[in-house]
């Protein structure tokens, strides 16, 4: 089957009996991750396809215990393991949400030439390595530290855009007048640069230090929602820095570092 | 209210300092009490606010009780205020505030900042810790890439240029030709400003401060200590301190420091003085666009016409409307953090006493120091004046 739509930076496509998206990505024909993406992103990605060709209910997912809360503060409205109709598999740089009991021959998945982004293989190797380094535990940041109790009290705002009711992004532990905030809607996953920003490598932060020469530097966005709250985020898959103010971009849930041996996922954004 | 006024300031010079931070404070303490007419001895004050983020860690904990006893002052009450880059400028205000309020006749007020004694790794840590950690930090933002970000915005509501950020870095580098403590006496022309290596666009190199070592002190005194100790004191007119948002992205403008604009007003307001009078401002280009900003900030222009402000040269000593960073500012005389608030009230110090050698401002008779905390979070604006009204 050929993948010909396009989805959270993904090629997509419907079969009868669920929903199938692959990276874009190509060293030569062979298929690879984007910079930024894993098996689990992909997975979160089929699953907002899924949602977006009208599913939503309960899905059998595998997951391990470290993935189980990405997954959940990313897509609040899925009901994960509900003895579901539905299940999710992952395949090699690729996910499919199917109908229980149907199969996919993953090796017959493809994505339409015109959706492909094709890079050199040093430059995929690089990105590779950038990360195992980063995500070996002898690589003690040099950033700015953010602990893990922090990170996971955060995800729900980081990955699922939970606002408080105002609405204000992130939520605050208290109100002006003392009081405890309400919680609100979740913003939406579209949004306007406002401004941006490229740091090339040695002027990007010490956490992406290793990453950021294999990627020419970061790309960085202010971006505004329509519902009135701003946030930052980094440009998703670094193939394409060429952002502009006013633009609309999309947010999609990829690796953001790793730090003392734990990788960490936030929202980042692709042009619309 | 009690009348302050600064009868001693001093500083080291400001760069890559062989010595120690402990030993940069004491000489810098002993400069500031050098420079007073009148005879006062470091263990005589009541008080010591000191302004530093204790970059490094070294020392942490207690740096101003391990500080103050180096520098002649043990048991003088201390403490250490922290408040990122505007430490020492929340410092001056609480030293001001002591002796305002009638609860102290004497203080010392300083900053000190060792930054290029660390590993380039334990250093970039440093750096980042005072931005907002856990939403801007991870979506790839130090501060030149906050101020980054306002510059873009600026150029695009306001048509402001990356030229006018280079007018900006040359006469700061030429203003601290003439300035012995200066850590950058280079002239740098504007060719070369304009073809810098990009930081973080549209920064270059150019536009940004460097990390530099440095102390930096002064004593306040009530008007009557004063007038005992000098014949002609600085006065204190007007303190102004505000705080805004930390992230720039909860902030409802990216081209204009909410907290730079209120500190100012209640400056202006206490001190009877406008934007018009001054005649020397100290600001806190720790970027180029931050130097821009403040110019719109602080009134010296019109909101959206600190490009023009810069391009017409308005800031330059002895020019321009009113001479902006004459030191050289963070740009080019450097930007030891905790010390940079501290310091600009020594040059104000020395312009206003016509101590300032060959950069003095003509006819000084106000200045105005204005120090920011990150990339806005937090702000000090301080004027002061010859004459005490």
């Amino acid at each position: 089957m050929i993948l010909d739509a396009s989805v959270a930076g993904n090629a997509a496509g419907s079969i009868d009996d669920g929903v199938v998206v692959a990276s874009v990505f190509h060293v030569g024909d062979r298929r690879v991750h984007g910079p930024d993406a894993d098996d689990l992103t992909m997975l979160i990605d089929a699953l907002e396809a899924w949602r977006q060709r009208g599913h939503e209910g309960p899905v059998d997912l595998e997951l391990s215990e470290d993935e189980r809360p990405i997954v959940a503060a990313s897509l609040p409205w899925l009901i994960v393991d509900g003895g579901a109709k539905h299940v999710a598999h992952r395949f090699h740089c690729g996910a499919a949400v199917l109908v229980r009991g149907s199969s996919l021959d993953d090796a017959a998945v493809a994505v339409d030439v015109g959706l492909r982004i094709v890079i050199e293989a040093d430059a995929h190797d690089a990105i590779t390595t950038a990360w195992s380094t980063e995500m070996a535990a002898s690589n003690v940041s040099q950033g700015a530290y953010v602990s893990g109790q922090v990170h996971d009290l955060g995800l729900e705002a980081r990955l699922g855009m939970q606002a408080q009711a105002g609405p204000v992004w992130p939520p605050r532990g208290a109100l002006a007048d003392g009081g405890l905030p309400e919680h609100g809607a979740c913003l939406s996953m579209t949004a306007r640069v406002v401004s941006w920003t490229r740091l090339i490598a040695a002027g990007c932060p010490s956490e992406f230090a290793i990453r950021a020469p294999a990627l020419g530097g970061l790309t960085s966005m202010i971006l505004s929602f329509e519902e009135g709250p701003s946030g930052v985020f980094l440009h998703a898959d670094g193939h394409d820095n060429d952002v502009n103010i006013d633009d609309d971009v999309q947010l999609v849930v990829r690796r953001v570092y790793a730090q003392d041996g734990v990788l960490r996922y936030g929202r980042k954004a692709i042009r619309l | 209210m009690v009348d302050v006024a600064m009868v001693g300031a001093g500083q080291t010079p400001y760069g890559t300092h062989p010595a120690a931070m402990k030993d940069m404070w004491a000489d810098a303490v002993r400069s500031c009490f050098a420079s007073i007419d009148g005879d006062l001895a470091p263990a005589s004050v009541d008080e010591v606010f000191l302004g530093s983020t204790a970059f490094g860690g070294g020392q942490l904990g207690n740096t101003a009780a391990y500080l103050a006893e180096h520098a002649g002052m043990a048991g003088v009450p201390a403490r250490r205020i922290e408040n990122a880059c505007a430490s020492s400028g929340f410092a001056l205000r609480d030293g001001w505030a002591a002796i305002a309020s009638g609860r102290a006749d004497v203080v010392v007020v300083g900053g000190v900042e060792k930054m290029n004694d660390l590993t380039p790794e334990r250093k970039r840590y440093w750096l980042g810790v005072s931005g907002d950690t856990e939403w801007e930090r991870l979506a790839g933002l130090t501060f030149p890439g906050t101020y980054a970000l306002m510059a873009r915005r600026h150029m695009h509501e306001h048509g402001s240029t990356h030229d006018d950020l280079v007018h900006i870095s040359v006469k700061n580098h030429a203003h601290a030709l003439d300035n012995p403590d200066a850590h950058l006496r280079k002239d740098v022309s504007f060719e070369k400003a304009a073809s810098g290596m990009v930081i973080a666009d549209p920064l270059t190199l150019y536009d940004c401060c460097p990390t530099s070592d440095g102390a930096a002190a002064v004593v306040l005194a009530s008007a009557d200590v004063a007038r005992k100790l000098t014949d002609t004191p600085v006065w204190m007119r007007g303190s102004g301190a505000a705080s805004d948002h930390l992230a720039l992205h909860d902030r409802p403008s990216l081209t204009t420091l909410a907290a730079t604009r209120s500190a100012a007003s209640q400056a202006y307001a206490q001190s009877g003085i406008t934007a018009s009078d001054l005649d020397l401002v100290e600001v806190h280009d720790c970027f180029t666009v931050a130097e821009l900003l403040a110019t719109e900030d602080l009134g010296l222009t019109e909101r959206g016409q600190g490009g023009v402000f810069a391009r017409d040269g308005e800031g330059r000593r002895n020019e321009g409307r009113t001479t902006v960073n004459g030191s050289g500012g963070l740009k080019a005389k450097g930007h030891p953090l905790g010390a940079t608030g501290a310091g600009q009230a020594v040059e104000v110090f020395k312009q206003l006493r016509g101590d300032a050698g060959p950069r003095q401002v003509r006819d000084a008779e106000v200045g105005l120091t204005h120090n920011v905390g990150g990339s806005g979070a937090t702000c000090a604006v301080h004027v002061f004046g010859r004459s005490v009204e």
